[in-house]
């Protein structure tokens, strides 16, 4: 099997789930449990030497939230594809894991095979939504296509920009590159529908992002 | 000073100064008034002396005139009778001529005889008055009068005089007469004394009427706080009670349905297990057949924990923000009630400290429970927007409005307590809760101010944990 098997990494930060998952996913021989980690910070190190396919994570993390994990696992680990293991199926946990970029969301009370066959079609290169979650998503896709709300990550270089720092600074400050402060930036104006600049730090002001 | 005393200073004070004021104004005109009749009085009873000093000095010289006018400057038997005549010239009890010649000498004086035949014309008054000499001089310039003193015949004590004289100045003499006026001065002091005394009356009656009603206002006044205290305590603990209440119910609810619901289900769980248990212990092969029911009570038991979690407290509301959990709580709101919501909202999260979200968040579910119970709406439509004065949101519905009266709040405690919790939510944050209510729809409009966003490095530090 060798090559075939797919690399995961469980985040949990209940120590029972991420023993039962560990046990019961063990039970497949062609997933290949790399780690399993108890925060986002453990789980970013472990992800830089063992290199996941698969990073399963839950949505409620107790040092950072699991939608930001979402954003840095994307900065700092590109190449991991993101399944969002929750308990919580409001479409707004939904659409916003999307929205962040990853690729699966599932409930926490779906059956292992389930589960199994989420990893394996997100390995795969393809999203996979729990059976109640794919049609939550559709509706929500068609109605609120114009509202969407920026991320985390793109409100902090935003507020940066606003302030009048340049690309580079945004990325010392945020220690990020600059190259995903520049994708940063083209994604803002593109959600806000702002073509300069100028353009951004004019709304930051104007909406109370920075006080003037 | 407590507010209570500021209230009561402010009620009384006015009223004490005011008095003082009308005090001294009707002091002040009575006793100008009085003076002024004192004077007038003064002046008449002079007027009417001088005037009776002319009467008698006229009377003097008529009786003489015949005398006189055949007599020659040097008719020593003229002057003789003239003064024989001049000299039992008395009248009242004090009144009588006397007679010197221009040089100070007295030719005639009937109550004091011993200055008869002698020099005066350098005597002087205790005051300095220079009498005689000064007697002489307005006669010599065509009659007049002087003021000055002299020894009453009465009561032999030296009294303030007014006199007249004349000349007669074929024979180069003064004549003239005086009345005292130590009587005018008594009388005015009399009316003096009199008019201070009704002044101290007046003080005296004017203080008799402002002391009790400095004391009723004040009175008055203590008995309307502690009345206001009362209510105002009786208001605090009939909401504390419904606070207490409403908590005691909830716990109930919450109670109810852990036990009724979750663990009766987890117990069932528990028998099915025990079963399967006991199929693999027998060897039986459909043990599976239980597992999977169990399972299945499980997804069941972990749903019901998850909606009233969720009930309790929405976690998008720490995870996603206000947005998200309101866009989540409207959704809810609209499959359950056929209500539609428009629900637009600023981009931004995180820009709000947890309690102020949760007082949002709150002021919201209520307002949307307000609106399926009571509006009668079809639309509701929410806006958060965020600017350099902070945020506001804006609930507005297309219901029929309600009345804020006493009676619909007597009527309906619950909805008053909800609306005041929302306004103290509000007024927590140093924010403002305002309701608007037409027959046209009701909007309600909260606010908080930028100072309470957070800081800058909070809004950054979101994603370094």
């Amino acid at each position: 099997m060798g090559d075939l098997r797919i690399k995961i990494l469980l985040v949990d930060d209940h120590p029972l789930v991420l023993e039962g998952i560990r046990a019961v996913l063990e039970t497949y021989s062609h997933i290949e449990i790399v780690g399993a980690a108890s925060s986002v910070r453990n789980a970013l190190d472990i992800a830089t030497t063992s290199k996941p396919d698969v990073v399963m994570m839950d949505i409620n993390m107790g040092d950072i939230n699991g939608l930001d994990a979402i954003e840095l696992f994307k900065e700092q680990h590109p190449k991991a594809r993101l399944l969002m293991l929750s308990m919580h199926d409001s479409k707004e946990y939904i659409s916003t894991s999307v929205m962040y970029g990853a690729f699966g969301y599932v409930l926490k009370d779906v059956s292992t095979n389930e589960i199994v066959s989420a990893i394996e079609t997100v390995a795969s290169g393809g999203t996979y939504f729990s059976s109640g979650v794919s049609d939550v998503l559709l509706k929500q896709k068609e109605t609120q296509k114009t509202d969407i709300p920026l991320s985390t990550r793109e409100q902090s270089v935003l507020l940066l920009v606003a302030e009048g720092k340049s690309s580079k600074g945004v990325a010392k400050i945020l220690s990020i590159s600059i190259r995903t402060v520049e994708t940063h930036r083209k994604n803002i104006k593109k959600k806000l529908n702002i073509k300069t600049t100028a353009g951004l730090t004019s709304f930051a002001i104007k909406n109370g992002l920075i006080s003037n | 000073m407590s507010f209570k005393q500021q209230v009561l200073a402010l009620a009384t004070l006015p009223l004490i100064i005011a008095i003082i004021a009308i005090t001294i104004l009707v002091t002040s005109q009575s006793r100008d008034l009085a003076q002024n009749g004192i004077s007038t009085f003064e002046q008449n009873m002079l007027k009417a002396k001088q005037k009776e000093l002319i009467n008698y000095t006229n009377l003097a010289l008529s009786s003489i005139d015949n005398i006189y006018i055949n007599a020659t400057p040097n008719d020593l038997s003229a002057q003789k009778k003239v003064k024989q005549i001049i000299s039992r010239l008395n009248y009242g009890t004090d009144g009588y001529f006397f007679v010197y010649d221009f040089k100070g000498n007295n030719l005639v004086h009937p109550t004091q005889p011993f200055r008869v035949g002698k020099n005066w014309i350098d005597l002087t008054d205790p005051d300095g008055d220079r009498v005689i000499e000064n007697l002489i001089e307005v006669a010599k310039n065509g009659g007049g009068f002087h003021a000055y003193k002299w020894e009453k015949p009465s009561s032999k004590e030296v009294a303030d005089k007014l006199s007249y004289a004349v000349a007669l100045d074929k024979w180069q003499w003064m004549i003239g007469t005086g009345v005292y006026i130590d009587d005018v001065k008594a009388q005015t002091g009399v009316a003096n004394l009199e008019l201070k005394s009704s002044i101290n009356k007046t003080f005296i009656l004017i203080a008799l009427i402002t002391f009790p009603a400095v004391i009723l206002v004040f009175l008055t006044g203590l008995l309307l706080n502690l009345r206001e205290r009362k209510m105002a305590d009786n208001k605090l603990k009939e909401l504390t009670q419904r606070i207490i209440d409403t908590q005691e119910e909830e716990r109930t609810r919450i109670a109810r349905e852990l036990h009724d619901g979750i663990s009766q289900n987890l117990v069932g769980i528990g028998y099915v297990l025990d079963l399967a248990k006991r199929k693999v212990e027998n060897g039986d092969n459909d043990a599976i057949i239980s597992i999977e029911r169990g399972k299945e009570n499980l997804g069941d038991a972990i749903k019901e924990v998850r909606r009233i979690s969720h009930d309790l407290r929405p976690g998008l509301l720490d995870d996603l923000g206000l947005s998200a959990a309101l866009k989540s709580l409207t959704s809810d709101f609209s499959e359950l009630t056929g209500i539609k919501v428009k629900l637009k909202s600023v981009a931004f999260k995180n820009l709000l400290p947890d309690d102020a979200k949760t007082a949002l968040y709150r002021v919201a579910q209520e307002a949307l429970t307000n609106i399926e119970r009571h509006a009668n709406a079809d639309e509701v439509k929410i806006n958060i927007t965020s600017n350099q004065n902070g945020l506001t949101m804006i609930i507005a519905d297309n219901g029929k409005g309600f009345y804020l009266n006493s009676e619909e709040k007597q009527k309906n405690a619950a909805r008053g307590l909800g609306l005041r919790n929302m306004v103290e939510r509000m007024a927590h944050f140093s924010g403002s809760l305002k309701v608007k209510t037409s027959i046209n729809g009701t909007i309600l409009t909260a606010k908080m101010p930028r100072s309470i966003y957070l800081k800058r490095e909070n809004v950054l530090g979101g994603m370094n944990g």
